[in-house]
């Protein structure tokens, strides 16, 4: 079978395009390589470096002072998010390590007390508003006020009544001189009737 | 003994206390007379339809007056002893020996109880000047009044001197 001169030049073409492609591929590789070499040698001298560098006295020999004076605080301040800040703190797992006997201990109530404006403490409370919260008929129902003031009438009843009977003795005895000089007793009268008071006890 | 504090109880009650006793029972009778008689006027107006009027110039309404009186002491003392007046100043009525008030006793007090008023009143010096400070009603009936609470002799001014 003999081919046809179109066919050879294209299969011609391709295997000239096959080879071009292998070439180019070689030559990148062969070109990389010195970037490779020289990547990996700069990595174990930085490790080599790190390894022997003194970190401690590289930090202490900072003026850490003027540093922070060069700081511009303010700006810094802006660029953070307090509130992404606060949600990354587990607050439950601080206060769970926090000693807090240790820290009343520590605390001067009695200084604190003294700083307190209770006036203003007592000023900014809504007391119509706290006593609508109670409950009064079982407050009253706990507290028996009625019978508080059953027993408290009566005592005060009871002591106006012998205020009034003292008076009315007092006023007899004074009755009872005068009549004693009006007409002069040549004996002594009983005290009460025999029954009730026995004469020798008068 | 400190006389102001050594009780009274059950000695004889003076003028002073006896008289505010009467008052108060003036008082009292007086008033629930009034309401009794308005109370049955205003019954009869709206039974009967006649028109009751207390007139005190009429004798008739004094003996009914009197007959209340004599119910309201009369039934006070036969069954306590004591008035709503008497109650208040702490005061009894007694048999003379101190013994309970009969009914007997109250009923003939009741009835007695008038005659002290006579001669202006004359029947009560026995209080201010009578041995045992009985009053006329007090002699005929067989009684005597006396404290009936434990009394005390108040510090005021005229009790200082003896």
């Amino acid at each position: 079978m003999i081919a046809r001169p179109g066919t050879v030049w294209a299969d011609a073409s391709r295997a000239g395009a096959d080879a071009t492609r292998h070439g180019a591929r070689a030559l990148g590789a062969l070109l990389r390589m010195p970037v490779v070499v020289a990547a990996e040698a700069a990595a174990r001298v930085t490790e080599a470096v790190v390894a022997r560098l003194d970190l401690d006295a590289l930090v202490a020999r900072v003026d850490l002072d003027a540093l922070l004076t060069k700081l511009d605080v303010a700006r810094l301040l802006d660029r953070i998010d307090p509130q992404r800040l606060v949600d990354r703190v587990d607050v439950q797992g601080l206060i769970e390590r926090v000693d807090v006997q240790a820290v009343v201990d520590r605390v001067d109530v009695q200084a604190l007390i003294d700083r307190i404006d209770v006036q203003a403490v007592v000023d900014r409370v809504d007391v119509n508003a706290l006593l609508a919260t109670v409950d009064l008929d079982a407050l009253l129902a706990r507290t028996e006020l009625g019978d508080l003031i059953a027993q408290s009438t009566r005592d005060v009843a009871g002591r106006t009544i012998d205020s009034v009977r003292s008076q009315g003795v007092g006023l007899d005895r004074v009755l009872d001189r005068l009549a004693g000089r009006l007409v002069p007793r040549t004996r002594p009268r009983p005290a009460g009737p025999p029954h009730l008071v026995p004469p020798d006890s008068a | 003994m400190n006389r102001a504090a050594a009780s009274l109880a059950g000695h004889y009650a003076g003028a002073a206390s006896r008289a505010a006793a009467y008052v108060v029972d003036l008082a009292v009778s007086t008033t629930l007379f009034s309401v009794g008689v308005a109370s049955v006027a205003y019954l009869v107006r709206l039974v009967a339809g006649a028109d009751v009027r207390f007139d005190g110039s009429n004798p008739s309404w004094g003996v009914v007056f009197a007959a209340w009186l004599a119910l309201y002491y009369g039934y006070s003392w036969a069954a306590t002893g004591r008035s709503a007046g008497s109650a208040l100043l702490g005061l009894r009525i007694v048999a003379r020996d101190g013994s309970p008030l009969g009914k007997r006793r109250a009923l003939l007090r009741v009835c007695a109880f008038p005659l002290s008023f006579l001669l202006a009143g004359a029947g009560f010096l026995g209080i201010l000047f009578g041995r045992e400070r009985r009053a006329l009603h007090d002699v005929i009936a067989g009684t005597a009044v006396v404290y009936d609470w434990e009394a005390r002799l108040p510090r005021l001014w005229f009790n200082r001197r003896r």
